[in-house]
């Protein structure tokens, strides 16, 4: 007789979502986008130098003082989402 | 410089060091043609019911050189506590309840071929009993034809403060170092998963001397709709941080989730609005017996950007931009804040 292992839905960490996660990068990484596809990606809504001067950075850096795990985590990288567009 | 900040010998060092540098790299960068840069200015406004009150002052300047990049933030933070007087912390580290805290970040970019960015920042801040300093590197790289940015960065923390005690509930004493040092490694993916969804993942190890290992996880997503000219930006947030505690640490294990849910709209191409929610859920489990606290909290903000064109004759051909905002905190203590911030900047 086959024996199926319950599965856990519980997330009882966030390291349970790390598998759907890297199969859909690698999923949607078989498709890469061309310079002229990048149109509304390159919007000011979407530009990370745009959305810096829209956060509310003080609210957040100052009610972080009641919050113990607030810092979370640095997005690094960055910039244009077509760099060498407009060569 | 140093008759000002005569009181701040580190900060004033600081600072008479990297001025030359910048007038330096400003002089240079008149004298090329391929340079750009920015000058802002901000004021921000913070009030709560505990009794407390901030206002910040904030310069910065950034330049642009080809492909090489330098910002200067030059910030000055006056903090009010009314209730000093029974927070045994605040007593007894600045034995008053108004304090002034300086602070000086830099961060210098340089990109090759256009696909790989460099950078190194560094910060110090103090308000003369807590100093702290940050020091970072790190480096991304666009691959599979610009669709997926990986990118890695090293951040080294020092914190100096005055020795503290508490007394916990087993009746042990615990004391936090008088320095805390932290070293955080973050790897990230940006993926262009459509012509319209941008996906971000971050993973971030923070190693302490006074805490266990913390780990952040997070997880967003981009939508932009174009028939509306707006987009959605959802993003989740995990924090860990279990494990062994020791008697220099103040609290106990701690583990959070944050949820943060944005719509920024735009009106042309000189305006754009954000209104934003966000919600914050910590569970810290006591070091002495175990006993389960909770804390949560709500931000809700709007934020604004205008563009002044370049065109008009009253800024002398120079585009400006001005930025505003206005912020509500709520957290499940009954604790309310608002905050408010006003920006101009002006580019060259």
């Amino acid at each position: 007789m086959i024996q199926i292992r319950p599965v856990n839905f519980r997330l009882r960490s966030f390291g349970g979502m790390a598998l759907p996660l890297i199969t859909l990068f690698i999923l949607s990484g078989c498709r890469t986008l061309k310079p002229y596809e990048k149109e509304h990606l390159l919007k000011p809504a979407m530009d990370d130098a745009r959305l810096q001067s829209l956060e509310p950075v003080y609210a957040r850096s100052t009610a972080a003082q009641f919050e113990k795990l607030a810092a979370g985590a640095a997005a690094g990288g960055g910039g244009s989402s077509c760099p060498t567009c407009g060569i | 410089m140093a008759k000002i900040y005569g009181h701040r010998p580190l900060l004033a060092r600081c600072l008479a060091a990297v001025a030359p540098v910048c007038a330096m790299v400003s002089g240079t960068a008149l004298a090329v043609v391929d340079s750009s840069g920015s000058l802002k200015q901000s004021v921000s406004g913070y009030r709560d019911s505990a009794g407390q009150e901030r206002s910040k002052l904030g310069l910065d300047a950034n330049i642009k050189l080809g492909s090489s990049s330098l910002s200067l933030g030059l910030t000055r933070e006056r903090i009010v506590d009314q209730a000093w007087q029974e927070n045994k912390y605040l007593k007894e580290l600045y034995g008053q309840g108004e304090r002034i805290n300086d602070g000086l970040n830099l961060l210098a970019g340089y990109t090759v071929a256009k696909l790989t960015d460099i950078r190194v920042a560094a910060s110090y801040s103090s308000d003369d009993v807590v100093e702290t300093q940050v020091a970072g590197a790190g480096a991304s790289q666009w691959m599979l034809h610009e669709t997926l940015q990986a990118s890695l960065d090293l951040t080294r923390t020092m914190v100096s403060r005055p020795g503290y005690e508490i007394l916990d509930y087993d009746a042990t004493v615990l004391a936090a170092p008088p320095r805390m040092d932290s070293t955080a490694v973050s790897a990230g993916l940006r993926h262009l998963s459509t012509p319209t969804t941008m996906t971000l993942a971050t993973v971030t190890l923070s190693s302490s001397n006074d805490r266990p290992l913390a780990r952040y996880y997070h997880l967003g997503v981009r939508q932009y709709v174009p028939f509306l000219s707006g987009a959605i930006h959802a993003a989740a947030y995990r924090g860990l941080n279990r494990g062994g505690l020791s008697t220099a640490t103040l609290y106990g294990e701690v583990d959070s989730w944050t949820g943060d849910l944005a719509w920024v709209q735009e009106a042309g191409t000189a305006t754009q609005i954000r209104i934003g929610w966000r919600v914050y859920q910590e569970k810290e489990v006591g070091r002495a017996y175990g006993d389960v606290t909770q804390f949560g909290s709500d931000l809700w903000s709007v934020n604004l950007v205008h563009e002044i064109s370049a065109g008009n004759s009253l800024l002398a051909g120079r585009p400006l931009s001005l930025e505003t905002g206005f912020a509500r905190y709520m957290s499940n203590e009954g604790l309310t804040a608002t905050t408010a911030n006003f920006g101009l900047a002006g580019k060259f």
